[in-house]
């Protein structure tokens, strides 16, 4: 798992950054033309170095990007660009309140918790908002999708409060009209004390009132805005319960169409399409990890989900190898966790060798694994 | 058509206010775009000589503290606990 900026672990700002990175990516392969690999590399150092999503998909760093771009064959990639940041981040840095600084400090020293790091990229704009009409409906969309992104971040340590419990009580069945709401009604300037009732205000813009229609409706927002998928698919995942699978099956067909339909959604097509199971996407998609022990609770959760899976679609047969040691562990025989994850590691590389060996022009050799290594020239 | 409350950051582009937090003795304010659905962005608000203005947080701590609100906030939404 990595690292945020402060050298802590938090899954769920992992969540965020995998969101943010993999729209960058898509950013810089569509706009420069280069392919996904190096776009990836690019992303990585650019969220590295300390630049925001928000700045480089705004085009602001066009001259880091083609640098980059420029220097690609370097083994050195992260130190160029150090020494690239060095010579001339400073001048991008704004401090538009540069000459209150002092007092500013001493005055809101008790209650922010900052690093110099941050200060020194600390930019301050005047908080002035203004009414504007927006159509109900976009806004229904917006509301429901940060609430959905705040859902997956917060999963995180929603689950370690309240247990893997809850997790699966979790379901997209409550009326939005009850509980989402926003600050549109307030007169004048804001009133914090208020934020409650506010937010009751301008509702009933996006119904969801049934758990029967949760799938449903997660399939209307991803057709409308099918860069979201991932999101969509992951919130579904987190939050319904496993007999809600069969509606997984519908999405996943109606991705895959719309997708392999869609030739500007490249990307997420390669995402999808080699995804005959669910839990393969969601290893896919980095939510499941077997390499990673931290993970080991979502893969409890998705092998009891996968579990249905194969029940319903009499897929057993077809993934034994896998199933065999999770219908021991189920009987009470109480395998070994690792004894599962091994088992699925090992159905999981033959599926990607498989897929590899059909793929193996376009694969770069340097970013495969050991376990690869049949594949590629005999290593 | 529904009134509501906008700010336009420093990359020019417009944000719908969608919801303001407190929390440690700080304001924030919660933030989505038309053009980027499904992202937010988190503000705190700082007063200086009396006049608020927006700026960045200065961890992925006080972003997660911040998140975290905001999404218990709103859970009700995607939480049948209660039903």
């Amino acid at each position: 798992m990595s690292k945020d900026i402060n050298g802590s672990n938090d899954p769920y700002y992992d969540i965020q950054k995998l969101f943010d990175s993999k729209t960058i990516i898509e950013y810089i392969a569509n706009d420069y033309g280069v392919k996904q690999d190096l776009a990836s590399s690019i992303t990585s150092t650019l969220l590295e170095g300390g630049y925001n999503s928000q700045t480089i998909l705004n085009g602001k760093c066009d001259k880091e990007i083609r640098y980059l771009i420029s220097r690609h064959d370097s083994i050195e990639f992260n130190n160029i660009f150090n020494d690239f940041l060095g010579e001339d981040k400073e001048e991008e840095k704004e401090e538009t309140f540069e000459n209150n600084e002092e007092s500013r400090s001493d005055n809101l020293e008790t209650t922010r918790r900052s690093s110099a790091k941050r200060r020194s990229n600390k930019h301050y704009q005047a908080f002035e908002p203004k009414k504007r009409p927006k159509n109900k409906a976009k806004v229904a969309v917006l509301l429901t999708l940060s609430v959905l992104s705040v859902s997956v971040i917060g999963l995180a340590a929603y689950k370690s409060e309240k247990g893997q419990e809850i997790i699966k009580n979790i379901q997209i069945e409550k009326s939005i009209d009850e509980n989402l709401g926003m600050l549109a009604s307030s007169p004048g300037s804001y009133d914090y004390e208020n934020r409650l009732n506010i937010v009751e205000q301008n509702t009933r813009m996006f119904n969801a009132n049934a758990a029967s229609d949760t799938a449903s409706d997660m399939l209307q927002i991803i057709s409308d805005n099918p860069e979201f998928f991932d999101l969509c698919l992951a919130n579904v995942y987190f939050n319904l319960n496993s007999d809600k699978l069969s509606d997984m099956d519908s999405i996943f067909s109606y991705l895959k169409t719309y997708l392999g339909e869609n030739p500007d959604l490249s990307m997420q097509y390669d995402r999808v399409k080699g995804c005959d199971v669910f839990l393969d996407y969601l290893m896919n998609l980095g939510l499941v990890d077997v390499n990673d022990e931290e993970k080991i609770v979502e893969l409890q959760t998705a092998i009891n989900i996968y579990k249905v899976y194969l029940e319903r679609n009499n897929m057993t047969e077809l993934n034994a190898d896998f199933d065999t040691p999770f219908r021991e562990l189920d009987r009470g025989n109480k395998k070994p966790i690792s004894e599962l994850l091994s088992a699925y590691k090992e159905y999981y590389n033959n599926l990607k060798k498989a897929y590899v060996s059909t793929v193996e022009q376009t694969v770069n050799p340097d970013n495969l694994t050991e376990d690869d290594a049949p594949n590629f020239g005999g290593r | 058509m529904i009134d509501v409350n906008v700010i336009t950051l420093e990359d020019n582009r417009e944000y719908i206010i969608v919801d303001a937090i407190e929390h440690d003795n700080n304001k924030y304010v919660v933030l989505v775009n038309e053009d980027d659905k499904g992202i937010f962005l988190i503000r705190r608000i700082e007063v200086i000589d009396n006049k608020e203005y927006l700026t960045r947080l200065d961890s992925t701590l006080e972003f997660d503290s911040v998140a975290k609100i905001y999404f218990e906030n709103h859970k009700g939404m995607i939480d049948n606990e209660e039903k």
